[in-house]
């Protein structure tokens, strides 16, 4: 069985990506932002449920100390594995598409 | 400034907020869930409604740190899922608090059980306030048998402690019907959603 939110919607995964580095709230709305070229900008209550989503599936973790007024978030080694599945199964995508194409020469 | 008014369905709360703050006013603070604070302001306001159900202690920090961090202000909340979160701010281009759609369906999920909790609740209500005849509203012993002064004496005494008890019976149900609409409005606007691709 396919591990849960397997496949990523476009909007935790580029959270995941972008949460390989430790980052707070509004920066990774940032990254995302950039990574999408200014095509997916997060709101704070999307960003919200797919970061508690995103926990309760330990896919990532808070790892600000609770005091801390920001709280910062990153990746787990399971979410390190999640995102390699995901780059396994997109490069196979990529792949059809190609052959498809060159099918044609 | 202070307005006295009282939403069933958050949908029309929010538009209502909004439409006020078009008024050069600002929304500072609910009280009692029908006080809404109103302040002048130069600023444009905007305000956005959410609800979530219960939530532990550290998770309603981080709910509430993610939306600060975006600007938000929290105006009204609490993290035991009894009321609304009412959130504000000025306008910057990010003035919506979902932006996908399977976000923006959850968030209508989430009102249409709180909204269905409710209308089972009033629902309830209503079926133990219902009396079981005229003689459960006025208890004046004889008063039907009663003739001219007399009767209108006694009627008109005990009228208004027998409309304290009819209003049970009268508003639950009205408000019953107002949480049954407000969760078809809510499931019609989730549906437009869910079949615009």
């Amino acid at each position: 069985m396919r591990p849960k939110l397997l496949p990523l919607s476009e909007t935790m995964h580029l959270i995941m990506l972008a949460l390989k580095k430790p980052l707070h709230g509004y920066a990774i709305m940032q990254h995302v932002s950039e990574m999408s070229g200014g095509q997916v900008n997060i709101a704070a209550g999307t960003l919200y449920g797919a970061l508690d989503n995103l926990k309760k599936n330990q896919y990532i973790e808070l790892i600000s100390d609770p005091a801390e007024r920001k709280k910062v978030y990153q990746v787990t080694t399971l979410g390190e594995e999640i995102l390699e599945l995901e780059n396994i199964r997109l490069k196979k995508f990529i792949s059809l598409y190609e052959s498809e194409d060159g099918s044609n020469e | 400034m202070n307005k006295y008014k009282f939403f069933i369905d958050p949908l029309k709360e929010e538009q209502w907020i909004n439409q006020m703050q078009k008024k050069s006013y600002r929304l500072t603070d609910i009280s009692l869930d029908f006080i809404y604070k109103f302040e002048k302001t130069a600023e444009d306001y905007v305000t956005q409604v959410d609800y979530q159900e219960y939530m532990n202690k550290s998770r309603y920090e981080e709910y509430i740190s993610i939306h600060e961090e975006f600007g938000w202000e929290h105006i009204r909340g609490g993290r035991f899922g009894s009321m609304t979160q009412v959130w504000s701010k000025i306008p910057d281009g990010n003035d919506e608090l979902f932006s996908d759609r399977e976000s923006k369906i959850n968030y209508y999920k989430r009102y249409m059980e709180m909204t269905s909790t409710f209308a089972i609740l009033f629902l309830v209500y209503s079926m133990l306030f219902l009396p079981d005849g005229p003689g459960m509203i006025f208890l004046t012993p004889g008063l039907w048998e009663m003739q001219g002064m007399e009767f209108w004496r006694a009627f008109l005494f005990e009228l208004p402690f027998a409309l304290m008890r009819t209003l049970p019976a009268i508003l639950f149900p009205i408000v019953t019907v107002m949480f049954f609409v407000a969760y078809y409005r809510m499931n019609k606007a989730k549906k437009e959603l869910e079949l615009e691709n």
